[in-house]
């Protein structure tokens, strides 16, 4: 399974895709911005997700395929991924972090080596739900209008996920 | 193959009713046709086009050809003459101006006229509108074969040069790949499968075409604006060397700006590579993380070498306690090692909690209140200095503001332009493309080969496409290579030909690629130049196209000093193709007599005006005058030609 960004949601005809959202304040559009391709939209948008703890039912939407796997400026990034998807995955499940046992059957649940994310596509799909929440999220807070300036998005942004 | 002009005719139209005969005592000689400014050189030129490929006359061409006041008739035609070898054949346009509508007939010599354009066959297989503006060309308009967008010099040498035969070999060779397979379509689920398959073959095929389109769109944009474009930044770049004081403040606020850019710019990308760095700015996130890390610490997870333990463990004829390992002991041990982890998930893991400790500690919190200062001070100050450079823009346009922000916008247009043709349509294939997520002309052509080769699999026609794989791919290479060869050797021929003919002010051709290259970096010619390396480069590709066609020029020594008209006047003259050229008075000299001497004679000149009493009575002096009250008037002489002079501007006569 490979990361989608969101292009529709169902019963909602004028639903902007994320593509769109972006697309005034990516690289190409605004030279100065680091924000340059699919993989940075759908980062800033899970990273929402995960701090606002905001899921969204995946068939609701429909979704495109960018990539396969991370890109190359997001592989350091991919164990803090999946250690936060892990962290969401043992909460939902009620596991408590002393069950050891239930930890490691979790673990072999969730993580797949030959996979390039890592993980088995059910979680793949709920990494997906989080940043549609994400995506939700920031969509709320532009009140549904495309970001115009990459530097009033970035200070929103900060604000959103600081402490 | 030689296709040659006999004749044209024209009445009612906006230039005079012409009747011009091109063939001299039955042979078709090169030929020189004056006819001065005004009275129909362009019309002439673009109805011969038309009578080469179906054009469709819009409203507005058709009322551009009207004559007009006393002249004005509600009907006209323009009919031309032309034998293929030896078949004579005629194509009609009439115009019908009161209904504005056009149409054609013709006539072929199996049979009589027909009412629409019918070509001879040999003919109608290879020519097209791209082949005829070749061939009928205008040398002050002949830019298109320099510009970097346009591959109009390519085109011409695949024309010329045959090379596009193998792309209808290839194109039988794809149709006979799909009737195979419409042939071998099996049923049931399989036939489902196929009829999908085929579906997304189509949609491949429909988005290339549409990209293809775009792709075309873009170059001509890029084509149509430049001379309007050069003609803008000449006139800024020589507003902003007018005043020194103001150039220099504008220097010194653009390396201020273009400093305070860099700043904003690393600061933004600073902020997103801070947020990269997830737990590091405090809050539930970086709870989360260092939570799930310290519980992994705390179950001692992950216990990597546990399972190896295990692993070995069952290798062994005997247990370490020396037991010997039997079944029900086996088992117990494969129950107790599936309660660890794998060598590969542990690593997993393991990277997950050192990514963690290496990125989460304190020296690596991250404010973002700290960065969203830095960021939004780095913005005021580059914003601050792209409001003085306005002002000052303002100071240096005054009343001429429509110029920059003109200028500005059709630079900003000609970027995207320029990212579509450079980047967005050569993207490579990704394994995750398909024809609705990409615009690259180089993934939609791999997904189609994917395609294929599905459909191939589906209709068990593997083989076959397997064979015409290999052959096209061997056409494929061949044409690479051909016309890389054959742009080689016309850039050579051309060349040895510039160093003749413009042995003042050479400038070489570097390379013939999709355009003519310019050699020292020159990345454009001067009007002059280009025509007179356009026609260098159709004379020498024509004499080498083993099929003759007729080059027809409208200003063919233009920009060319007298050494180069003379060298022209000797290329015309061993031209094996039919040569046709349309001058003005001013054009003559060291021209016209040249080809005269150069083909032994052999030349044909031809004068044809609009009738004024200054030209009849210069007719009369040599006993060819007209003899009716026609509007027009053509001389077939050489001394005539050669005095004919326009002595009062065409818009006074």
């Amino acid at each position: 399974m490979s990361f989608k960004l969101v292009t529709k949601k169902k019963g909602q005809a004028n639903f902007m895709s994320c593509k769109e959202f972006f697309k005034p304040i990516r690289d190409g559009v605004e030279k100065l911005s680091p924000i340059k391709n699919d993989m940075d939209n759908f980062f800033l948008c899970l990273v929402v997700g995960f701090k606002y703890n905001l899921r969204e039912k995946y068939n609701n939407y429909t979704l495109v395929e960018f990539n396969s796997k991370y890109t190359e400026g997001f592989l350091h990034v991919r164990p803090l991924i999946n250690g936060l998807l892990l962290t969401k995955i043992i909460g939902l499940k009620g596991i408590d972090n002393n069950q050891k046992s239930k930890v490691k059957k979790l673990m072999q649940e969730v993580i797949d080596i030959n996979d390039p994310l890592n993980l088995k596509p059910d979680f793949i799909r709920i990494l997906h739900e989080y940043y549609i929440g994400g995506y939700l999220k920031l969509l709320s807070e532009f009140d549904n209008k495309r970001p115009k300036d990459v530097s009033v998005f970035f200070t929103k942004l900060n604000n959103l996920l600081k402490d | 193959m030689r296709l040659d002009l006999v004749k044209w005719e024209s009445a009612g139209l906006r230039c005079p009713d012409f009747d011009i005969d091109i063939e001299k005592n039955g042979e078709i000689l090169p030929t020189l046709l004056q006819m001065p400014n005004g009275t129909g050189k362009t019309t002439t030129l673009d109805l011969l086009k038309c009578c080469m490929y179906n054009h469709e006359f819009t409203t507005r061409e058709i009322q551009e050809y009207k004559a007009k006041g006393n002249e004005y008739k509600e009907k006209g035609f323009f009919q031309a003459k032309l034998k293929l070898d030896s078949e004579i054949f005629y194509i009609k346009i009439s115009f019908d101006f009161k209904n504005n509508k056009a149409s054609y007939s013709s006539s072929l010599s199996s049979g009589g006229w027909k009412p629409e354009l019918i070509l001879p066959t040999p003919l109608d297989k290879i020519i097209d509108k791209g082949l005829v503006d070749l061939l009928f060309i205008d040398l002050e308009k002949c830019e298109k074969l320099f510009r970097k967008h346009l591959t109009e010099a390519q085109d011409a040498i695949r024309k010329f040069c045959k090379i596009t035969i193998l792309n209808r070999i290839i194109s039988d060779l794809d149709e006979h790949k799909k009737r195979a397979r419409n042939i071998a379509t099996p049923r049931g689920s399989v036939e489902i499968n196929i009829a999908t398959e085929e579906a997304r073959n189509k949609d491949i095929n429909l988005k290339y075409n549409e990209i293809k389109k775009q792709e075309e769109k873009c170059k001509k944009f890029l084509n149509d604006t430049e001379d309007k474009f050069t003609e803008y930044d000449l006139i800024i770049r020589e507003k902003l060397e007018k005043d020194d004081q103001l150039k220099k403040r504008r220097e010194e606020l653009e390396t201020k700006k273009n400093k305070a850019e860099a700043l904003y710019q690393n600061a933004l990308l600073n902020n997103f590579n801070k947020i990269k760095i997830i737990g590091t700015y405090g809050g539930n996130l970086e709870k989360n993380l260092t939570g799930f890390v310290e519980g992994l610490d705390k179950l001692q997870l992950p216990e990597a070498e546990a399972r190896v333990f295990f692993e070995e463990l069952l290798e062994r004829d005997h247990c370490i306690c020396g037991e010997e390992l039997n079944e029900k002991r086996r088992q117990n041990i494969l129950k107790e090692k599936e309660k660890f982890i794998s060598i590969d998930a542990a690593r997993i893991v393991a990277e997950i909690k050192n990514s963690v400790k290496i990125h989460i500690s304190e020296n690596q919190k991250t404010n973002l209140d700290e960065v969203n200062k830095v960021t939004q001070k780095f913005k005021h100050e580059y914003d601050s200095l792209i409001e003085d450079l306005k002002l000052i823009t303002t100071k240096t346009f005054k009343d001429d503001m429509k110029i920059w922000d003109d200028y500005n916008k059709l630079k900003k247009e000609r970027g995207e332009k320029e990212y579509f043709l450079s980047v967005t349509i050569k993207k490579p294939w990704k394994s995750i493309d398909n024809e609705s997520n990409t615009e690259s002309l180089i993934s939609l052509k791999t997904q189609k080969e994917l395609s294929d080769k599905r459909l191939a699999e589906l209709t068990g026609t593997q083989d076959i496409e397997k064979k015409v794989k290999f052959l096209i791919n061997i056409l494929d290479s061949s044409k690479e290579e051909a016309e890389m060869k054959i742009s080689k050797e016309l850039t050579d021929e051309c060349n040895n030909k510039i160093k003749k003919m413009l042995s003042k002010d050479p400038v070489y051709i570097e390379s013939i690629e999709k355009h003519i290259i310019f050699k020292d970096q020159q990345s454009k010619g001067s009007t002059g130049q280009e025509a007179r390396i356009g026609i260098i480069f159709l004379l020498t590709i024509l004499d080498r196209s083993l099929i003759k066609f007729p080059l027809v020029v409208d200003t063919p020594v233009k920009g060319m000093d007298f050494a180069g008209r003379r060298r022209t006047a000797k290329f015309i003259s061993d031209l094996k193709s039919q040569f046709i050229g349309f001058v003005i008075d001013s054009d003559k000299e060291d021209f016209s007599d040249k080809l005269k001497e150069f083909s032994n004679n052999k030349a044909n000149f031809i004068t044809s005006y609009r009738r004024h009493p200054e030209f009849d009575k210069l007719a009369s002096e040599f006993q060819m005058g007209p003899k009716n009250s026609g509007n027009s008037h053509v001389v077939y002489d050489y001394n005539f030609f050669n005095k004919f002079k326009e002595e009062t501007d065409p818009d006074e006569l």
